[in-house]
């Protein structure tokens, strides 16, 4: 059995990759998949509270997740291309 | 099987961490693929194959995979990891996040309070009594469908004329 410690521990790793990667990094798509890792790591979190409490609610949560990051990595890339297209990078220095 | 799960667990944090500091954006892409398996097994010894299944194939198989066309398409430039002011300052915040999430699992009584319901025939919760959120995701999906197309339709215009 694994302490839900243990879980907690592993998804605040993936998100803090994430949140530096978000903090650290100035190329949209590289920020985009920063943001994948937060998303994933809070799924992450949610599988643990449902291992641990017995309940339905936590799965729920980790498939609506799942459908916001597809929904959400749909538009952003469309926004990534478009904004490439008329200033030629994906970056976001000034 | 505990060994397993942590081995897994470690593999995960730790490609996700080189996801973020490797130079190149499709290595990046690949770590964190990598990751996301690894995340799925771990999963799968949790004895969630359901949540393992769907992280992997919507997860690693549809939502990386469309980076990954999106990578061929823009050209990204290399950013070294190197100890400057801007590394410096993001390691700082995110270890004061972490330190602070840690100490809120740590003193937080919530974890503690064990729910009777067991889990039962999953899919037959999920469409019998949260049909709404059923909906809901769906329309949200339908949503970014319809917002992508609406995005990327003027520029298509403008390549025609």
């Amino acid at each position: 059995m694994i302490p839900l410690a243990h879980i907690l521990l592993i998804s605040l790793g993936i998100f803090c990759a994430g949140m530096f990667g978000l903090l650290w990094q100035t190329n949209l798509l590289r920020i985009l998949i920063a943001i994948e890792a937060m998303l994933n790591g809070a799924a992450f979190l949610f599988i643990g509270v449902t291992l641990h409490h017995g309940n339905i609610d936590g799965f729920l949560m980790f498939l609506m997740i799942i459908c916001v990051a597809a929904a959400e990595v749909g538009i952003a890339l469309a926004i990534v291309l478009s904004n490439n297209r008329l200033k030629h990078s994906a970056s976001i220095t000034i | 099987m505990d060994i397993l799960f942590y081995l897994h667990a470690v593999i995960a944090v730790t490609a996700m961490m080189i996801a973020m500091i490797v130079p190149q954006t499709i290595h990046a892409l690949l770590f964190a693929v990598f990751s996301i398996v690894n995340l799925s097994v771990c999963l799968y010894i949790l004895a969630m194959p359901i949540a393992a299944a769907i992280l992997a194939i919507i997860y690693a198989g549809a939502i990386m995979v469309l980076f990954v066309f999106a990578v061929m398409l823009i050209k990204t430039e290399t950013k070294i990891f190197n100890l400057n002011l801007s590394s410096l300052l993001s390691i700082f915040i995110t270890l004061l996040f972490a330190l602070d999430i840690s100490v809120c699992f740590y003193r937080a009584d919530w974890l503690n309070k064990l729910f009777d319901e067991p889990i039962a025939d999953m899919f037959f919760i999920f469409l019998d009594r949260h049909g709404f959120l059923l909906e809901m995701a769906s329309f949200l999906l339908l949503a970014g469908l319809v917002a992508s197309a609406v995005v990327s339709l003027p520029l298509i215009n403008r390549k025609t004329k």
